[in-house]
């Protein structure tokens, strides 16, 4: 995928349903946010409002699974975003918080080593560790887009860079 | 690949898949054990006759293992138990919206519907077969001797109903946002189709008649038009599924 500028490194958006809608087909998503073309953006990770992990699985079955489903799976960093966020391998992924759950599935992204990473609804990062983990997400990759619901200025603060757009047109990310 | 995706679809329905097996095996020790044998008593009292022609099919214990209880009995407690562990195959993950994670890996989502179907598949094999061993323990105990040839006709074709219902539940799973819609539906479906084809004439148990003559033999073109029948809904029902599971891909 090109990453080349004038592309923004960090963009922050406003989620609502209609832009969701166009962040998706600018990425050549569909409406369940599934790659339309799995071969057109390898190397794009999408965090969907609606991504979840099996509920009824531990952490640690939970990753043996989505690391067979994956072409590409670091596992170093998945144990480092683990950490980041406190998530044990033992927690049952259907008791934990709402942001945590968001943290593990944003882990599993982090680990296909993306090169475009894209966050919706990361106001739900409501939690320390898992906003640290979201962080060092935006820090990782080289490129982000976050979208935010609902105005959370004290979560933008704890962003590792200035947000390099505040993008409301998805043609020009 | 495909042994973490059976692993996470055992791990998924273990407690049901236990207490179903535990029962079923439980079912068939007890009703062709004590139920044939009350039968038997009752033909020995003095009876009208329509309650002898009624009593007719159980008067041998083989004919009523093989047909009353592994042909039909068996065949339709499989079909259910295959309904509820396909409904949620696709419904379930659209429901718990574990779905979308799926789409994001580099394995097609057909290959995880054909787990899944083998798996639940693989599941129903080994209970009717188990079931065939707790037949053979408790016929000995009641001192019959079972033919092997006709039981193994007769759990064949209980096992391939089983896969008809389960073809068309995974159908209908594909297309349900919701697990109960998707069961609801296979249900009726699954009912209807049973209807028609017994209406049609053709033979069967869970979707129409009887595979076996009244002395416990075989009747080969009923056993075989049955088994084909299923596998054709089975082929059909999958089919479907991969079809609505692309499309819903794609759009």
């Amino acid at each position: 995928m090109n990453v080349a500028s004038p592309a923004p490194r960090l963009a922050l958006a406003d989620a609502s349903e209609a832009y969701c809608k166009r962040i998706r087909a600018r990425f050549g998503l569909t409406p369940e946010g599934a790659p339309a073309d799995p071969t057109a953006m390898p190397g794009l990770a999408y965090c969907g409002r609606e991504f979840r992990a099996y509920p009824s699985m531990r952490i640690a079955d939970a990753i043996r699974f989505y690391a067979t489903l994956h072409a590409r799976w670091n596992d170093a960093r998945l144990r480092e975003s683990l950490a980041l966020a406190g998530l044990d391998e033992r927690f049952e992924i259907g008791r934990m918080k709402r942001a945590f759950q968001r943290a593990l599935v944003l882990a599993f992204a982090l680990a296909s080593e993306p090169v475009v990473l894209v966050v919706e609804n990361a106001e739900e990062f409501d939690e320390e560790r898992a906003h640290a983990l979201l962080a060092r997400a935006v820090g990782l990759v080289p490129r982000a887009i976050v979208t935010y619901g609902v105005n959370v200025t004290h979560q933008l603060a704890g962003l590792p860079d200035a947000i390099d757009a505040a993008a409301f047109d998805p043609e020009s990310l | 690949m495909i042994r973490e995706l059976s692993r996470k679809e055992y791990v998924a329905r273990k407690r049901f898949l236990a207490i179903a097996s535990t029962l079923v095996l439980m079912l068939t020790a007890v009703i062709p054990f004590f139920f044939s044998f009350s039968l038997q008593r009752a033909l020995a009292s003095p009876l009208n006759e329509n309650a002898q022609s009624v009593l007719q099919n159980f008067r041998s214990y083989k004919y009523f293992v093989e047909s009353d209880w592994l042909a039909s009995n068996l065949s339709h407690i499989l079909s259910l138990l295959a309904l509820i562990a396909g409904a949620g195959a696709i419904a379930g993950e659209r429901e718990e919206k574990t779905l979308p994670l799926l789409y994001t890996s580099s394995i097609s989502l057909r290959s995880i519907v054909v787990v899944k179907f083998c798996v639940i598949a693989a599941w129903l094999f080994l209970l009717t077969f188990a079931s065939l061993g707790v037949l053979a323990v408790f016929s000995v105990l009641k001192g019959q001797t079972l033919p092997a040839l006709p039981m193994l006709v007769a759990s064949v074709v209980a096992w391939t109903n089983a896969l008809a219902f389960l073809g068309v539940v995974f159908a209908t799973s594909a297309f349900s946002r919701r697990t109960v819609v998707a069961a609801v539906c296979a249900l009726i479906i699954g009912f209807a189709m049973a209807a028609g084809v017994s209406r049609l004439g053709l033979n069967g148990t869970a979707f129409a008649t009887n595979v076996f003559a009244l002395d416990g033999s075989v009747l080969w073109p009923q056993a075989w038009s049955d088994i084909l029948l299923a596998l054709g809904i089975t082929g059909a029902g999958l089919l479907a599924t991969f079809v609505e599971v692309d499309r819903r891909r794609a759009t």
